[in-house]
């Protein structure tokens, strides 16, 4: 039985204004479909376009042209509320910097996802509480972020991401504030999630070790996706071969 | 109520910043309240004394016309000379005078003996009101006298009770005259009496008018022409004697509204401010509750809230203590006339005024730099450093 694609893109392409003159392509006709279920990394250098392309999938920056299309919705044709709704229950975001609120405890930042909800406050604190301890977090619940570990602060981040199980997690280098040996852990740890809830994940980073998670790997460069590895990226193929 | 529970979240845990918005909105409701209330303090306390008398005008002359005069020192330490009673009636052929009511007033050390002309019943040193026992002298009465409360309870003077100053009277009334007038006396007699009895024998002689004008605009220049008419006579408005009560620089409500609406509005500017900041510092927590599903609603209604709320704590603070510092500034004016605080009541309007000013403050300050940040796309708030 073939799977549906959950994610299609189609001819899509973010230009930015760089000063009054010079354009900037940060995505280029770039065309691509994911299928449900998937775990599809895109790897690239800074500044290759890969959370440009992040952003417009997960809803949070308009495209110049092309079109976004996920789980049936094309988001072109969405209105500010239902964009609202499209970011709170088709997609989760987990972003490298982790973008915790600084002043809500672990817990906090987990339930704020679930604020919009008709959830009671009992059951966003039941739901929060299940996703910390999920992530190994449950004794850390009424720290702050700046209390926690980077890998910890990551963590949190992840239920963030999964609270309103979404259909589609985006990861957006959710590796690179992280040493490797904590990187990888959160690597397995978005993998096993998400292949438990059958989720679908899109992760941009340059840690080559995802790869060991991915079911198809991509590669972007001056806002261009690549099936195979360009030359020029020799250090990505060459790490890549290492890990392998 | 999700935003209600968020706002309430932030303002317990950004504690500097809304001490700061709140203190912004304190200094403006404070002002507001301070300052009217002393205005209007100032301005009823100058128009008390006299007006309950129902005079706008005292006119007398503070040097001897004749040298025999002998003279008799009235309030505020005025010392005045007795006058031939026919000029008040000259006085009252003028201009914008109502009326001028003739008072003849006597000072043995402590004690104070009136005369008056009971006839006039609206302007007088004593009036039929402040009657509390018994009734009020006619033109008729000879050897009867009104006595002002508090000496009768101290002389335990009751009616029927007999009081001498330079002859015998008898008590026909108990009189309440307030602390404020200053023609406030112990014993209250009839005119042509008084002038025949007082060993000076000051017959035809009065040392007081007491001058209503026909309007409260007429009462400056009008007192500027008796003097300029009369040498060497003196006017006494209730704002020169609030004046010689006090130090304190004179201050109308109109005035007052003038400056603290321009405070005001700079303390509002001042919050504002703070609260851009507040916003601009927070764009990419913005973002993120964008990112995480939160509406343009539901972060223009916690940022709102948030501020209405500092404006409700800020309006309630600022109004307690710009009443609490009013009453310090009322304490400190009109001492001598006995202090502008009494005649100040709490203005619920006034109140409600300055706490609608710090609540709508806070709410379009929120609601302006919310939806400032709101409108930001979310990609471009997370770049936000």
């Amino acid at each position: 039985m073939q799977t549906k694609n959950i994610i299609e893109l189609s001819n899509l392409t973010k230009t930015y204004q760089k000063g009054s003159k010079i354009e900037v392509k940060a995505v280029n006709k770039v065309s691509l479909e994911v299928p449900e279920g998937e775990f599809l990394t895109i790897l690239g250098p800074s500044g290759s376009g890969k959370t440009t392309l992040l952003n417009l999938i997960g809803g949070l920056d308009k495209p110049t042209s092309g079109k976004i299309t996920l789980d049936g919705l094309e988001l072109s044709k969405l209105n500010e509320n239902q964009l609202v709704n499209f970011r709170r229950e088709k997609v989760g975001f987990v972003f490298q910097a982790f973008n915790l609120i600084p002043t809500y405890s672990a817990l906090e930042n987990v339930e704020v996802a679930l604020a919009p909800t008709d959830m009671t406050k009992n059951e966003r604190n039941d739901r929060s509480t299940e996703l910390l301890e999920l992530m190994g977090l449950k004794q850390r619940a009424d720290h702050l972020p700046m209390e926690l570990s980077a890998g910890e602060q990551q963590r949190v981040a992840i239920a963030r991401a999964f609270a309103n199980k979404p259909k589609i997690l985006l990861l957006d280098e959710p590796t690179g504030n992280l040493d490797t040996k904590t990187g990888k852990e959160i690597l397995k740890l978005c993998h096993d999630a998400s292949k438990q809830w059958g989720k679908t994940v899109v992760a941009v980073t340059h840690a080559s070790y995802v790869r060991k998670y991915t079911n198809r790997l991509l590669f972007m460069r001056d806002g261009t996706l690549f099936s195979q590895i360009p030359e020029d990226l020799e250090d990505s193929k060459s790490s890549l071969k290492r890990e392998a | 109520m999700i935003p209600f529970a968020y706002a309430v979240r932030e303002i317990r845990k950004r504690k500097y910043r809304t001490a700061v918005n709140i203190l912004g909105i304190i200094i403006a409701v404070c002002t507001l309240i301070t300052l009217v209330m002393a205005a209007r303090g100032w301005e009823t306390c100058t128009s008390v004394p006299l007006s309950s008398i129902g005079t706008d005008i005292v006119f007398i002359y503070t040097a001897p016309i004749e040298p025999s005069n002998k003279g008799c020192y009235i309030a505020n330490h005025l010392f005045s000379y007795p006058f031939n009673q026919s000029l008040l009636n000259e006085i009252e052929q003028l201009p914008d005078i109502e009326c001028a009511v003739p008072v003849l007033m006597h000072r043995l050390r402590a004690m104070v003996f009136t005369g008056i002309d009971p006839s006039e019943t609206q302007t007088n040193a004593v009036l039929p009101k402040d009657v509390v026992d018994g009734r009020y002298l006619t033109p008729y009465d000879e050897y009867v006298a009104l006595v002002d409360q508090e000496y009768a309870a101290l002389n335990n003077l009751t009616l029927g009770s007999t009081v001498n100053y330079a002859a015998d009277f008898e008590v026909i009334g108990i009189v309440e005259v307030s602390a404020s007038n200053i023609m406030k006396s112990h014993i209250y007699v009839n005119l042509p009496i008084v002038q025949e009895v007082l060993p000076e024998k000051p017959i035809g002689l009065v040392n007081i008018g007491l001058i209503k004008t026909s309007s409260p605009d007429k009462v400056k220049q009008t007192a500027a022409e008796l003097e300029e008419k009369w040498q060497n006579s003196v006017t006494l408005t209730g704002s020169d004697l609030a004046e010689t009560a006090s130090g304190v620089i004179q201050i109308n409500e109109n005035t007052a509204w003038l400056i603290s609406i321009t405070l005001t509005v700079i303390a509002v500017l001042f919050v504002v401010k703070s609260q851009l900041g507040n916003v601009a510092e927070r764009t990419r927590e913005i973002g993120i509750l964008k990112a995480i599903g939160w509406s343009k609603s539901n972060i223009v209604n916690q940022l709102a809230i948030e501020s209405t709320l500092q404006g409700i704590i800020g309006g309630i603070l600022g109004c307690i203590l710009g009443y609490i510092l009013a009453i310090i500034v009322l304490s400190t004016i009109g001492g001598e006339i006995g202090g502008a605080l009494k005649f100040v009541t709490i203005d619920p309007t006034l109140l409600l005024l300055a706490f609608g000013i710090a609540v709508l403050s806070g709410t379009v300050t929120g609601l302006i730099s919310s939806l400032r940040a709101a409108n930001l796309v979310p990609a471009q708030a997370l770049r936000t450093v």
